[in-house]
């Protein structure tokens, strides 16, 4: 390095003599840390475990009730997220098919979820009560 | 044993009790201290902070906060110490990359204080307490380097102080910054003409 850059490094040593050097803490060391790769592996699972869970979780919310095929079946095992519902019958559209309001369970049925259209051939004999519940 | 027909570097601040980048005693040093030696962490703190307290100055922190980003940096350094690899680059390496980051920090932080700060009067932080002719010295010493670093890209700076301020090796300093070594020695050419050409017209 030429003397032409000599007060650069002049004005660095007057300023650096004139700061207070750092003191080390006391209860100062060395910690062991994780390595940075176990570090971003950690991370990784954290990200793929809430996906995963987010993924179920919105599968879960969206999944409509599954009609059973079997027409012993219908009314009984009308299920939705795990619980048996019960399933109030809205309207009769022509001579095919049979349209189900079904209510989320612990909701009141005046608030439906999902409808589910199911063909009359699949109901049961008999099934519908007079109130227009199974 | 020091070979006499090999003379020293004069470019390099290297004060006495400094350590160079290939000393064996910081090597021994950061050892001591990762087996928990008493005191080996406070010896490495204090062989490091010196120069990285002239590192510092020479990348535009004030000497005001100088002390205090140092002392962050190396904080930093020693709880993340098991992240350190020294089969990659020496701690001296370590602690100049954390310290780059930290003053680039220190830079983005003060551009958004000074924004809050510009409709209130007295901007300044207070100076640290000097006697006369120490506070006339880093006057003049603060103009001097804003004068001659003004036009120094940020990048240039950062090769000019490890190479030239810290007396780190051009390889290690493209391992600090994430350079090739090709473009370590082209920034440091470019920012010696720079400061060489900003020297000329002061004078």
């Amino acid at each position: 390095m030429t003397t032409e850059t000599d007060p650069v490094r002049q004005a660095v040593e007057t300023l650096s003599r004139l700061v207070a050097t750092p003191r080390p803490p006391r209860d100062l060391r060395a910690e062991a840390g994780r390595p940075k790769r176990t570090t971003l592996r950690v991370a990784l699972a954290a990200v793929l475990v809430l996906a995963a869970t987010g993924a179920w979780l919105a599968l879960r919310r969206s999944a409509a009730p599954r009609v059973p095929d079997s027409p012993r079946f219908v009314v009984e095992h009308l299920r939705v997220r795990g619980r048996t519902v019960e399933p109030r019958v809205m309207e009769v559209r022509g001579a095919g098919a049979l349209v189900l309001m079904v209510a989320p369970p612990g909701v009141a049925s005046g608030d439906p979820e999902w409808t589910v259209q199911v063909r009359t051939a699949l109901m049961a004999d008999g099934a519908i009560a007079p109130d227009g519940r199974f | 044993m020091k070979n006499p027909a090999i003379p020293d570097v004069p470019s390099r601040i290297v004060p006495r009790g400094d350590h160079l980048p290939d000393e064996p005693g910081t090597e021994r040093l950061v050892r001591a201290a990762r087996e928990g030696v008493p005191g080996a962490a406070e010896d490495l703190w204090s062989s490091q902070a010196p120069r990285l307290i002239r590192a510092a100055i020479a990348l535009g922190v004030p000497m005001e906060e100088a002390e205090d980003v140092v002392q962050e940096s190396l904080l930093s350094a020693f709880r993340n110490f098991g992240r350190f690899d020294g089969s990659r680059a020496p701690f001296e390496v370590w602690t100049h990359r954390i310290l780059v980051s930290r003053t680039s920090n220190w830079h983005r932080a003060r551009r958004r204080l000074r924004l809050a700060l510009s409709r209130l009067a007295g901007e300044d932080r207070p100076a640290a307490e000097l006697r006369p002719d120490e506070a006339l010295a880093a006057a003049e010493a603060k103009r001097t380097l804003h004068r001659l670093t003004a036009g120094l890209s940020s990048i240039r700076r950062r090769v000019w102080v490890l190479t030239q301020i810290s007396g780190l090796p051009v390889r290690e300093v493209a391992e600090a910054l994430g350079l090739r070594e090709e473009t370590v020695r082209s920034h440091l050419r470019h920012a010696r003409l720079a400061l060489e050409r900003a020297a000329k017209e002061k004078s």
